[in-house]
């Protein structure tokens, strides 16, 4: 079986043809060559300068190695926020993953049915896509303003209660809410392409068999989901993980820290509130490991799964 | 033989001053008006291009509205590149990082100053300013409000930038209510808070007062322009620079604020100086501490709901006294521009006594003695004596011996440190003791690592 | 018994009835959630200022001097030319080298597949504040700052790598009974890449297109500090309006539905190919 999440290799294509280096090359090189162009140095140039004191136009002449020290800081120093950032950085990519899996496979669901209209909602669903994050989010925070927003009033109109978005308690679920509504979308229309292109047959059989919906649900359609899930899973994690835009317009990682995710982090530590470049890198670094170790566990899940 | 050395350049540059002085003689270029100096500058600089980093600001705003008269009266094309400012500052110290010259001109804060001037990324003008020449006599620099042109355009004594917008803070107050309930308007900062206290709630949706608050710098800024009534190491000792940040005055300080405070809209720690003012124009605050520069939204009644009510008093005082603020914008040039000379002829222009009624006509923020003191432009803009009252109370910290900003590198992020853990008290997760420790050993762990 | 039977299918037909009206109400609610944020923006880039604060005002007389204003004032213009160019041009390379990458990748057994496709995908989650001041560097010394053509190279990091594992789902889903038909006419596997692989994946070219031109269309963080005056694109545009005064909502709100409107446009009109494609691409069909 072939599909959009094989990475391993198709088992049809054995002749020897194939496993020529010098004809894939021409194909595979030009991109390669390019990326690795592209990030090499930078990348290099990062994993140095977290082993450095450097600042943002620092005279040369302070400028000097310093081992370990950043990470040293870091993980050992007074300041413990690296730990809290990483903590709700995962925390918010598992709670806010899952949410958009469920909710966009629901909507999904409601898109795949037999409905009029379909055209205009899919068209709706690409406005979070569509639209500029950094004015999106400048939005929602007017929206969200617990004063003057529009979805008090509606609150207080409708059922006489406001709340207090941005307060310490709510910060966290708001900038949820926010990303709940710029990131589902993608996961609805994937699945509902999905849903859309899966074969009529097993469900005819299901059908035969008396099965019921949820057991059509459970035991037809999300088992050929599967592979889809797991790569939108995958994209989605990463990106929630870099998460910056939301935060960074609603709370500027407020109150307090409560919402200074890893992204937002670094930022603050290299150009927001401290000039740290240095420092900054090395919480990169630590950033960019995680990231490998989580997309690592989750491409050897889809593979087994794929054996399997 | 460094002696020697100095004595060789000392005399090599005598003879140059000596070959020279014939020659400006002879060509001495009549720039005794605008015009003619105008046609000096022309003939120089026709055609060519400058570029500035400014942030978004009124000052700025109204610049746009005259620069166009420069680029006629010179053939120079100016380019703007506005951004906003909690990002301008980044963007001006990676652009120094660079070395690459793309800007003439920076807009810097006055926090940022010494930074800025302490990363040798912007130069000093004071050679500018002694220059016949470059600096017309129309220009008239000692117009500038000393408070500004000393207090946030210098660093260790040297002059490296020319105030664009000066600014200090004071109160602004609703009269409506404070006659309603029969309230005056705060002396003291115990009365302040006193006052807080009793408006918060007392109406439906009214708060008792509005500031700055945001996690991180915007919180660091809304403590000093209370703190120093309270403390002369607001945010480091003023002479020393080393971090006091948890000794007794200070903690005084942010125990005020934080009480303060609890008197704002719940979510005031994430109130920018945007949401603060917001706020207070929008009727759900009674009393509002910020910049005077803001002054302009507030009594225009096409943004304020509140402008007919409304009036201003100083910074209250407290036990140390009276304190005031004083921040603002600069015009500072890059070390890495090419075209230093062409900068300073368009801030010569832009910030000269010329230009500065039609400046302030535009909604600029004023910097200059004769403009405070213009009757006809005083009779448009109530608010002028008020604040030149406020602007009082803040050379009265420069007489305690106290710079608003202290004046070294670190000061935005020694600020940004106990902005960030003020605001962790705010929301009670750290008591003030705890706070004001943690911020400590985090400045003093910060510190020794450069 | 008849009326049992009637009965019942009454019930099936109610059921059904409540079924399709729960359906309704779903996708209802769902539309409106996700358009509400730029029903709003359009609201207040048509209000005058000092309502920006009042939700409470619905009717009013809509001023257009916040989208005169970005335009005549704040030079729009060049930022949506500078951002289309960047746009499309960054797309246009990314398609190619990624769908070359792509096609080699599923036709091919090439050495260390697993390790480059991870490679690819963790240069797509390298933080752009993490690698922006080394970009700037050597920006710096190529004299390259400020050009479109530096967004244009640097926008390949993130849309080279989106490209190759999208297009890779929809090679992998053509028969390969197509090219071997196509081999035996004679023609080179370029040729057969061009000529009839191509053509099927046209779908999958153009939903990844339309992804790879909204990342770039809205990119902040490079925009942002790699170009000073000449090539800005217009999500920085938003810095102007957060003023010290605070936020010019009205004229940033114009900005915002001026520059969502030609990708908006594009992307429903592509849309039926965007999920077709999305289906080719994602699941075995």
């Amino acid at each position: 079986m072939s599909n959009g999440v094989s990475i391993h290799t198709d088992k049809r294509a054995t002749s020897r043809d194939l496993h020529n280096t010098r004809r894939y090359m021409p194909f595979v090189a030009p991109a390669m060559v390019v990326m690795v162009l592209l990030v090499a140095v930078p990348f290099i140039a990062v994993v140095l300068l977290s082993f450095t004191n450097y600042e943002l136009a620092m005279p040369a002449d302070s400028f000097k190695w310093i081992g370990l020290r950043n990470y040293d800081r870091l993980l050992f120093g007074t300041n413990k926020l690296l730990y809290y950032s990483l903590g709700i950085s995962v925390g918010m990519m598992v709670v806010a993953t899952v949410l958009q899996m469920l909710i966009g496979f629901f909507c999904a669901s409601l898109l795949n049915r037999d409905i009029k209209f379909r055209g205009l909602a899919i068209a709706c669903l690409l406005v979070p896509i569509a639209m500029t994050p950094s004015i999106a989010s400048q939005i929602w925070k007017l929206m969200l303003n617990a004063e003057f927003g529009v979805i008090n009033y509606f609150l207080k109109k409708l059922f006489n209660f406001s709340v207090v978005w941005l307060d310490k308690d709510n910060s966290l679920p708001s900038v949820l809410l926010v990303n709940i509504w710029s990131m589902t979308p993608y996961v609805t229309l994937t699945l509902y392409a999905g849903l859309r292109s899966l074969p009529l047959e097993p469900y005819e059989s299901a059908v035969i068999d008396g099965a019921n919906g949820r057991q059509v649900l459970m035991y037809v359609t999300l088992p050929m989901l599967k592979p889809l899930i797991l790569l939108t899973l995958l994209f989605r994690s990463i990106d929630m993980l870099k998460m910056f835009d939301v935060p960074y317009v609603l709370t500027q990682g407020g109150p307090g820290n409560i919402t200074e995710f890893i992204g937002l982090h670094i930022y603050r530590t290299g150009f927001g509130v401290t000039t740290l470049v240095g420092r900054a890198s090395a919480i990169s670094v630590i950033l960019i490991v995680l990231v490998g170790i989580i997309s690592l566990g989750m491409i050897k899940l889809m593979s087994s799964e794929e054996k399997g | 033989m460094k002696t020697a050395r100095r004595n060789l350049s000392f005399l090599l540059s005598l003879l140059l001053i000596l070959a020279l002085v014939p020659s400006v003689f002879a060509t001495a270029p009549d720039i005794s008006t605008v015009e003619a100096w105008g046609a000096h500058i022309k003939s120089q600089y026709e055609g060519q291009e400058l570029n500035l980093l400014v942030g978004a600001h009124p000052s700025i705003d109204a610049m746009l509205k005259y620069y166009k008269d420069f680029e006629e009266l010179t053939g120079v094309k100016v380019n703007f590149r506005i951004i906003t400012d909690g990002t301008l500052k980044n963007t001006a110290l990676i652009e120094g990082t660079g070395k690459a010259g793309n800007y003439d001109i920076f807009a810097v804060d006055a926090a940022s100053i010494p930074e800025f001037y302490g990363k040798q990324i912007i130069i000093p003008v004071d050679d500018y300013l002694a220059d016949a020449v470059k600096t017309p006599e129309w220009y008239d620099y000692a117009d500038l409000l000393p408070a500004y042109s000393k207090g946030i355009g210098t660093s260790k004594g040297v002059t490296v930038g020319i105030p664009i917008a000066g600014e200090t803070r004071y109160v602004g107050y609703r009269t409506d209510l404070f006659e309603k309930y029969g309230k005056q308007p705060p002396k003291t900062m115990d009365e302040f808070l006193e006052l807080a206290r009793f408006f918060n709630g007392k109406e439906e949706g009214l708060y008792g007062v509005s500031m700055r608050a945001a996690s991180g710098r915007q919180n660091g800024s809304g403590f000093m322009s209370v703190a120093y009534a309270f403390t002369d190491s607001a945010l480091v000792n003023p002479t020393t620079f080393e971090p006091e940040f948890n000794s007794p005055d200070t903690m005084a300080a942010v125990e005020f604020f934080v009480e303060l405070l609890k008197n704002a809209p719940p979510d005031v720690t994430t109130y920018s100086h945007e949401e603060a003012l917001s706020a207070f124009i929008q009727g759900k605050a009674a009393m509002w501490l910020d910049a005077t520069a803001l002054t302009g939204k507030v009594i225009d009644p096409s943004t304020s709901t509140i402008s007919e009510v409304v009036d201003f008093v100083p910074t209250p005082d407290g036990p140390k006294g009276q304190s005031g603020a004083l921040a603002g914008w600069n015009f500072t040039i890059p070390a890495d521009s090419k075209k230093a000379d062409l900068a300073w002829a368009f801030i010569v222009y832009m910030t000269g006594k010329p230009t500065a009624k039609t400046y302030v006509e535009n909604g600029g923020i004023p910097c200059r003695t004769s403009i405070y003191t213009d009757e006809v432009l005083a009779a448009n803009n109530w608010t002028y004596p008020k604040q030149l009252e406020a602007l009082d109370h803040a050379l009265a910290l420069i007489d305690r011996g106290v710079k608003y900003n202290p004046d070294f590198t670190y000061t935005n992020d020694i600020m940004a440190i106990a902005g960030t853990y003020i605001s962790k008290a705010m929301i009670e997760e750290l008591t003030i003791q705890e706070a004001c420790d943690q911020a400590q050993a985090e400045m003093v762990e910060f510190l020794e690592d450069k | 018994m008849r009326a049992e039977e009637i009965r019942a299918r009454r019930r099936l037909m109610a059921s059904r009835g409540a079924k399709q009206t729960f359906t309704y109400v779903g996708i209802i609610l769902m539309s409106i959630w996700a358009v509400f944020p730029l029903f709003w923006m359009i609201i207040i880039s048509l209000k005058e200022r000092i309502y920006t604060y009042d939700p409470s005002v619905w009717i009013f007389q809509p001023v257009f001097e916040n989208y005169v204003s970005v335009f005549a004032e704040k030079n729009l213009g060049k930022f949506l030319i500078n951002s289309a160019i960047v746009s499309l041009s960054t797309t246009f390379l990314a398609l190619f080298f990624g769908t070359l990458a792509a096609y080699g990748f599923s036709r091919f057994k090439v050495k260390r597949m697993r390790g480059l496709m991870f490679f690819l995908l963790a240069v797509r989650m390298i933080p752009s504040v993490a690698i922006v001041i080394p970009i700037f560097v050597i920006a710096r010394f190529g004299s390259m700052l400020d050009t479109r053509l530096l967004l244009i190279i640097t926008y390949m990091i993130f849309n080279i790598p989106f490209t190759v594992w999208m297009m890779k789902g929809f090679f992998d889903e053509i028969p390969k009974e197509l090219e071997e038909a196509a081999k035996v006419d004679g023609c080179t596997t370029l040729q057969t890449l061009y000529k009839i692989v191509l053509p099927v994946v046209q779908p999958g070219l153009i939903a990844t297109s339309i992804f790879c031109i909204i990342s770039s269309w809205n990119e902040f963080v490079y925009a942002l500090f790699l170009t000073s005056i000449k090539s800005v694109t217009t999500p920085t545009i938003v810095q102007m309006f957060l003023s010290i005064q605070g936020v010019a909502w009205g004229e940033m709100s114009a900005v915002g539905t001026v520059s969502i409107m030609p990708v908006l446009l594009f992307a429903m009109i592509v849309q039926k190919n965007m999920v077709r494609g999305l289906s080719f691409g994602a699941v075995k069909g």
